[in-house]
């Protein structure tokens, strides 16, 4: 999050509640990722009814969020110095109930699903990634820990509440699809555990202030760095602080960078074969899931590629192109309402400079 | 005089009750009991009204001439199988060529759709009709030895001899086994999961179906609509033959009710499987077409 | 395998019990599911309240609140709601709780011009420091040298009296 690295440059600390909150959002951000993902690979591989039964489950939590930060999905909970919203006392039930049926249904699918032979037969010994290949491509996230890399930023890299909550790393041996799936199923059980967990040390807590009051503006030239563990795996932000309280530089490494990085890999091993056999690599009716084997975010990878069909030619755009073209865009929609971008409110001078 | 009135009862049955069935198992097994969902707002009408828009849309050519000829063919090869469905024990056309004949119009379906599919070029489609002819050689092999099981037990290639015979005799252990493998065959002449396989769309995005729109996409949906009412009610009036009485509307009515059954039947199938790959269909099916072979080694021994 | 097979065919079957087997609303051709309290949906101005101050324009992270000071002493605000990413800050940032996020949520529409509002604060600006502040009173807005009514009123449809018309507008 870009709030922790920002306080890691400030070197302060958010409140403990506003730290458990935190925890908590990151938890309930997970079960509906891995009940989203699980909808997902069901679609491709054509099972229609686990991606309906998967996104049913996920519904409850849904409104649960939509509940406790006032949207589905988008929650906006976190502010440099701690969190916007409180987790007050009358929202403990819900949360507690939303869980309960939750972890009872997640549980059902498990029971349901590991059993079954045609699942086996499309998954098993599909996608494989060995070991060695895998901490060569530097894989992270359940794509990791299903081919026995045993990291987890939450647990090595301890941020927000997780030094009271402590998750338990979840890993599997067999290096195929179905590895990555039990991982990230088992994973939701998880942190269903450490939902009730962090309710529970809410409860035991008094009402306390969730928001430090920073009233100094931030200094220039600050670095701050933060490893956090999204569904996909370890995402790190890294701010470099400048005057009037902006950044002067913010990079985001998501981790599907690195989890994409791998699939051609996966492409050529089948069954933990020999690459170089013809029947040992994948066939077409594999590609999608492998791809959707590591749950790919395509909109966190970071090249526009363009590809001119008439002049056959490939290019890539540059950061300073990126920004002119958003430049441009802006100026365009304020020449529609005829205000020029010098009048904006505020005092920005240069108010493009913030997106990297 | 009368075969004629049976042949337009055939086809306008065939033709009205395809997609009605379809629609009854879209509404209410797939969507209302599988995926816990509302389903059409039309309900068991919502097949037509698709067939209906696709009429009024753009037709988009691209590549050979030969595919636009294509889904006329699949039309009217499942047109002239509805002549040869016994729907109440006696087909239209009883006696010129039943079993073979049948087949035959039956496969004319596969075979114009991965025509019409390498014709336009595109690299899905052909990877569509590869797969398609590699199933359907198969499942159409495993389709007419099964019909040979039951020719074989009743010594007579028609229909409607098999039909008969088999109602009398109330038990027999080929055509149980033959029954069975039929059902296996008629997920993939379906179009059905776990043998989607031609038309996946996850994966090669439509196949044959990828490159063909407007009027000819509507007859081609519509073949293949009817294609699922005649394997059904083929399963349904040759191996269950029982329950009809001599009346001829009420036997309809029972015959399309055993035909909706299938289709229950299929569909919760589909329901509860992924999609199996193109070799593994395949090791799956020469199994099948062993047991279809064992049936008819029984077949000759004891009927 | 077939075990498995009729567990998930449970499974589809209870379907969300104690509930129905369907559980997906008619939404929108019947009632839609309920929206909480606190739900950030469209943004509302609520101008009597507003006096200008921008702390929201400064704070939304997608600059949609823009401020143009026209002269010294009248201050127009427009918010942009096409770009709006309900992030609820502007909400957070004002003290006087004029600029609120209501539960409304169907926003859809082809035309710009339905999200966008404008609206103009008058500005007096102190006798000894020279910064602008809103007066309180109706009494203490007209005894300013340059006050007059908002646009809108101005050239209105119906006839007020004067008076009557500076008290609407407070």
């Amino acid at each position: 999050m870009c709030c922790e690295a920002t306080e890691n440059a400030l070197g302060i600390r958010a409140p403990r509640r506003a730290r458990l909150i935190r925890s908590i959002m990151l938890e309930i951000e997970r079960i509906h990722s891995h009940l989203l993902w699980l909808g997902i690979a069901g679609h491709i591989i054509g099972f229609d009814t686990v991606l309906m039964q998967a996104w049913r489950i996920r519904e409850p939590v849904m409104w649960l969020a939509e509940y406790i930060t006032g949207n589905r999905k988008t929650y906006g909970m976190n502010i440099v110095g701690g969190v916007r919203r409180d987790i007050t006392r009358e929202k403990h039930e819900r949360i507690l109930e939303v869980m309960k049926r939750v972890e009872e249904e997640t549980v059902a699918v498990i029971r349901a699903v590991e059993g079954d032979t045609m699942l086996h037969v499309r998954l098993r010994g599909v996608g494989y990634l060995s070991p060695e290949d895998a901490r060569a491509m530097c894989v992270v996230g359940p794509t990791a820990r299903g081919s026995n890399i045993a990291i987890d930023a939450r647990v090595d890299h301890p941020y927000a509440g997780y030094d009271e909550l402590v998750p338990e790393k979840k890993v599997h041996d067999e290096c195929d699809i179905w590895a990555r799936t039990l991982v990230r199923l088992e994973e939701t059980i998880e942190s269903v555990r450490l939902v009730r967990e962090g309710i529970k040390a809410l409860q035991d807590m008094p009402e306390g202030e969730i928001v430090l009051n920073i009233t100094e503006e931030v200094p220039e030239g600050l670095e701050g760095i933060s490893v956090v563990e999204a569904p996909r795996g370890e995402c790190i932000h890294y701010v470099i602080t400048s005057a009037e309280n902006r950044p002067h530089r913010w990079r985001v490494r998501a981790p599907s960078y690195m989890n994409i990085h791998a699939l051609p890999v996966m492409f050529k091993n089948k069954d933990g074969g020999i690459p170089s056999e013809p029947f040992s690599r994948a066939n077409i009716a594999d590609i999608p899931i492998i791809i959707g084997s590591v749950d790919p975010c395509f909109s966190c990878t970071e090249r526009v590629e363009v590809v001119d069909v008439k002049k056959k030619e490939v290019r890539f755009y540059t950061r300073n192109e990126l920004i002119e073209l958003c430049r441009l865009k802006a100026q365009e929609l304020f020449n529609r309402r005829s205000i020029t971008v010098g009048e904006l409110g505020g005092s920005a001078k240069q108010p493009m400079e913030r997106q990297h | 005089m009368e075969r004629l009135g049976y042949a337009v009862l055939n086809v306008v049955v065939v033709l009205f009750f395809a997609p009605l069935c379809e629609g009854f198992v879209r509404k209410y097994i797939r969507a209302n009991l599988a995926h816990s969902r509302r389903g059409p707002l039309v309900g068991i009408w919502q097949p037509f009204y698709d067939l209906l828009k696709l009429f009024a849309k753009e037709d988009i050519r691209v590549g050979g001439a030969l595919q636009t000829v294509m889904p006329y063919i699949a039309f009217s090869s499942m047109l002239v199988a509805s002549l040869f469905l016994p729907l109440c024990g006696y087909a239209p056309l009883d006696g010129f060529g039943d079993l073979i004949v049948f087949v035959y119009t039956v496969s004319l379906f596969a075979i114009s759709l991965a025509v019409l599919a390498l014709d336009t070029g595109s690299p899905y489609s052909s990877i569509g009709a590869l797969r398609e002819i590699m199933l359907m050689t198969l499942v159409e092999l495993i389709f007419i030895t099964s019909l040979i099981c039951g020719a074989v037990c009743a010594h007579t290639l028609r229909l409607s001899g098999i039909i008969l015979w088999y109602r009398m005799r109330f038990f027999s252990l080929p055509m149980l086994i033959a029954a069975g493998v039929v059902f296996m065959a008629m997920l993939a002449q379906f179009g059905r999961l776990p043998f989607d396989i031609p038309e996946a769309e996850q994966e090669i995005i439509g196949g044959p179906f990828m490159e063909v729109s407007g009027p000819r996409l509507a007859l081609l949906k519509w073949a293949v609509y009817m294609r699922q009412f005649i394997s059904a009610s083929l399963f349904a009036t040759v191996f269950i033959p029982w329950c009809l009485t001599g009346v001829f509307v009420i036997d309809l009515i029972i015959t399309l009710v055993k035909v909706l059954i299938t289709f229950v039947l299929v569909t919760l199938v589909e329901v509860l499987s992924p999609r199996l790959r193109v070799d593994q269909a395949l090791n799956f099916y020469l199994g099948v077409f062993l047991t279809s072979a064992i049936a008819i080694a029984i077949a000759y021994v004891a009927p | 395998m077939i075990g498995s097979k009729l567990k998930e065919l449970m499974i589809a079957l209870r379907g969300g019990a104690p509930r129905p087997l369907v559980v997906t609303l008619p939404y929108p051709l019947g009632p839609g599911a309920e929206v909480p309290e606190g739900f950030r949906g469209k943004v509302e101005v609520d101008v009597s309240k507003c006096v200008g101050c921008g702390g929201c324009a400064n704070v939304c992270p997608s600059r949609c609140i823009l401020i143009e000071d026209t002269s010294q002493l009248w201050r127009k605000m427009t918010v942009m709601r096409e770009r709006c990413t309900y992030c609820a800050r502007c909400q957070e940032v004002c003290q006087e709780k004029a600029i609120t996020l209501t539960c409304e949520f169907e926003l859809a529409t082809d035309d710009p011009a339905d999200l966008t509002d404008t609206w103009e604060v008058f500005m007096a600006t102190c006798s000894r420091c020279g910064r602008c502040f809103k007066p309180k009173t109706v009494l203490d807005k007209m005894m300013e040298v340059g006050f007059k009514p908002p646009m809108e009123k101005r050239y209105g449809a119906y006839a007020m009296s004067p008076a009557k018309e500076a008290l609407e507008d407070c």
